[in-house]
């Protein structure tokens, strides 16, 4: 029977919103072991409700939030949950990711999974306490902040519901919304739209329902010889610097995406980096709940307005991409960004692009300039409230482009639509192959391709061919962190991933399960990513790069250039190496 | 990002004497006090000078500066293993969390002049090699 496996509740709750109807629906035990739980569990659902066929902001599409068997267990970094849904901004598969207290109050009302369909008459809260599943009105929390939602959610239900909520920029549909909890942020691909269509504000959880684990001292002890490992070099970075400390390396090394990636390298980046913020202000770290690592790091304002949580991509995104060199601004931006709801890298990469487009004249906004922080965050406050250029900014930069034409589409810098990250293509060749096959687009979270850049067995601004193993290795092993779910940032603990996460399973579900089979398990999870890609319209043509990518080298950095045809040659490699045709798509047998 | 200062920081090491008599001084280590991120090395701040044979110019970043408490210096040896010896020998906090022996802990790497990413103790340097350490995790 399907509750008798451990780890897990048997079941997931799906609400219809237009019918205020609910019900449990059974999961069974082979779906749970071929799909775990997670970004995995997700896309089975997704493709379950037939979400790939309509539109992501109708009521028929679905959206998800997933628990998996590790959450509420006390394994380090493993209260996580994951949002999947069909994107409003690439029309693809969209599996975000986000931490702490509501993974493990969500799990704990007896569900593996909540699946949303259908749209409540009016902006409301959607509670469910255990079983109990309710709408509550939400009108005076229309256009509050996510931290202010958060806090009037908990002041009217008590503070021992935990919640996720949409800001301003979700209500309005945002393509690139967030939905946040305490602070993160299930980012990445507009979940925050998806919500908002379906008129929820804020989804609330409590619950009494722990799942057992099969070996219940053994998974203590294991998770105690976790923990202390995760005290040690292999998470050093994190919890000391945090991911922001990638900033001055990237610049170095040229691949630091600057000016909507007409450079690598970028003059103010010591102005705006983690070691010059340490010295000059003032720093506070944060942990997820259920985690030994603390990679958060938080910088305050000097207007007093609090302290920023800063990471990598928020900087590189709102600093060097659109030549912001003041770190206050960067910061606000930050703060702006999270309290509205948008996800910092398609905010900074649209903008970033906008910028171009108006110093080359393709926009009359002469106001819009590299370099000018007020114009920054005045993008921000348009893109939420609609007005002028903010209606096109809301769209992100693919749709931006294709309604100012002037081919720059050629410069937007997304693939699929999705706005990249901060890894410049062209200096790490093996990351740009795994760009362009993600399945949600331009993704450093889906594929860690970098890792292999950064290393000796490739030349990044060379790669051949070779690389696409390597490529598919990272991307399988972020597959299974993300159905799992463990964080990323612990993968350097582990000496055989694959191995380590069988005996951590086998310890929750008591599946006598093996590095093998995950590792098919994980290459399963990303052919049901593909097979809900193609149900929902890809081509092999979407798996690329911006034209700019591959036929421009990085001014600073000569060598580091991609052609389109040597990228070809890269992304067959890959769909050869999946067992997948030439151009990408699966064979019979598979879909 | 330009290698290290410009300003000459000694007499040229004569080509013939290189590997016998040292003949000129390289400044080697900067105070970790004081040291900010934006500032060169600076000729007054140097703490130590050592005579060297095979001066490679060296950058720091994310931990391995952190507990170096400097982001450049330099170091000597003929291949990686000797200036990371160096190094360790020079800053016990970067010794302790980034270098055992002549090789890296797990966790960091060694590019060659931002091309090249090496960990073999035995790789080759000229003095024209500026060595960066690195966080082998580029996860942002």
């Amino acid at each position: 029977m399907p509750h008798d496996v451990p780890g897990y509740h048997g079941g997931y709750l799906r609400v219809d919103l237009t019918t205020g109807s609910s019900e449990r629906v059974p999961l069974d035990e082979p779906t749970l072991r071929s799909h775990l739980g997670g970004s995995g569990l997700g896309v089975a659902l997704l493709l379950r409700e037939g979400t790939a066929t309509v539109e992501p902001l109708s009521p028929e599409a679905a959206l998800t939030f997933v628990f998996s068997p590790l959450v509420g267990s006390p394994l380090t970094t493993s209260a996580k949950f994951a949002v999947v849904s069909k994107s409003p901004l690439t029309n693809r598969i969209n599996d975000s990711l986000a931490s702490s207290g509501f993974a493990i109050s969500g799990k704990k009302t007896g569900f593996d999974a909540i699946v949303i369909v259908g749209r409540a008459a009016k902006l409301s809260i959607l509670v469910i306490d255990d079983d109990r599943v309710r709408l509550e009105p939400a009108a005076d929390l229309i256009g509050l902040s996510n931290r202010a939602t958060q806090a009037a959610v908990r002041e009217r239900l008590g503070a021992d519901f935990q919640c996720a909520t949409i800001g301003p920029a979700g209500e309005r549909l945002i393509r690139y919304a967030t939905i946040s909890h305490d602070g993160r942020h299930a980012g990445r691909g507009g979940s925050g739209a998806v919500l908002g269509s379906k008129n929820i504000k804020a989804i609330a959880v409590r619950g009494s329902k722990r799942s057992q684990w099969a070996e219940p001292e053994k998974l203590v002890a294991y998770a105690r010889q976790l923990s202390e490992k995760s005290f040690g070099p292999a998470t050093a970075k994190y919890r000391e610097l945090g991911t922001a400390s990638n900033l001055l390396t990237f610049n170095r090394l040229n691949v630091l995406p600057t000016r909507n990636f007409q450079q690598g390298s970028f003059a103010g980046a010591v102005a705006i980096s983690p070691e010059e913020l340490n010295v000059t202000r003032d720093r506070t770290r944060a942990s997820c709940a259920a985690c030994t690592i603390g990679c958060e790091h938080l910088y305050g304002l000097r207007n007093g307005q609090g302290n920023v949580r800063l990471e990598y991509e928020n900087l590189f995104a709102l600093g060097s991409l659109c030549g912001i060199d003041d770190p206050e601004i960067v910061l606000q931006a930050c703060q702006k960004c999270d309290e509205l709801g948008l996800d910092t890298i398609s905010a900074g990469g649209t903008i970033a692009f906008a910028m171009e487009c108006a110093e080359r004249g393709y926009l009359d906004e002469p106001w819009l300039r590299f370099g000018e922080g007020s114009a920054l965050l005045r993008a921000l406050d348009l893109i939420v409230s609609g007005e002028g250029l903010g209606s096109l900014l809301a769209q992100g930069s693919r749709r931006m482009a294709l309604e100012i034409g002037h081919d720059s589409i050629k410069f937007a810098p997304q693939v699929k639509g999705l706005e990249i990250p901060g890894y410049d293509p062209r200096g790490l060749q093996t990351m740009a192959l795994g760009f362009a096959v993600g399945s949600r687009g331009a993704d450093h979270n889906r594929s860690g391709a970098y890792e292999v850049d950064f290393s000796e067995a490739v030349d990044r601004r060379n790669v051949g061919p070779e690389a696409a193993v390597m490529a598919i290795e990272t991307e399988d092993k972020a597959a299974l962190m993300d159905s799992l779910i463990l964080c990323k940032f612990l993968r350097g603990v582990f000496t055989d991933f694959f191995a380590d996460s069988a005996e951590m399973l086998q310890l929750v579900t008591g599946w006598n399960v093996t590095a093998r089979e995950l590792r098919a398990t994980a290459q399963h999870i990303v052919m049901c990513k593909k097979r809900f890609n193609i149900l929902a319209g890809w081509t092999p043509a979407e798996d690329t790069l911006p034209e700019r990518m591959l036929t421009q080298a990085l001014p600073d950095d000569a060598r580091a250039s991609l052609s389109s045809k040597r990228l070809s040659a890269l992304v067959k490699a890959y769909n050869i190496a999946r067992g997948w045709t030439e151009e990408g798509w699966l064979k019979e047998e598979e879909r | 990002m330009e290698p290290f200062p410009s300003r000459s920081l000694g007499t040229r090491v004569n080509e013939g004497q290189r590997g016998s008599v040292c003949t000129s001084l390289f400044v080697v280590e900067v105070q970790p006090a004081g040291y900010h991120p934006s500032q060169r090395c600076s000729f007054e701040s140097y703490s130590v000078m050592r005579c060297l044979l095979m001066p490679i110019s060296v950058e720091l970043f994310g931990i391995a500066r952190s507990r170096a408490g400097i982001g450049q210096t330099m170091a000597e040896g003929d291949c990686l293993g000797d200036v990371l010896v160096d190094l360790a020998s020079r800053f016990p906090g970067l010794a302790t969390a980034c270098v055992e022996g002549r090789k890296f802990r797990p966790g960091f790497t060694a590019n060659l002049n931002g091309r090249r990413f090496v960990t073999s103790p035995e790789t080759p340097l000229t003095d024209d090699d500026t060595v960066l350490i690195l966080s082998l995790d580029a996860g942002g």
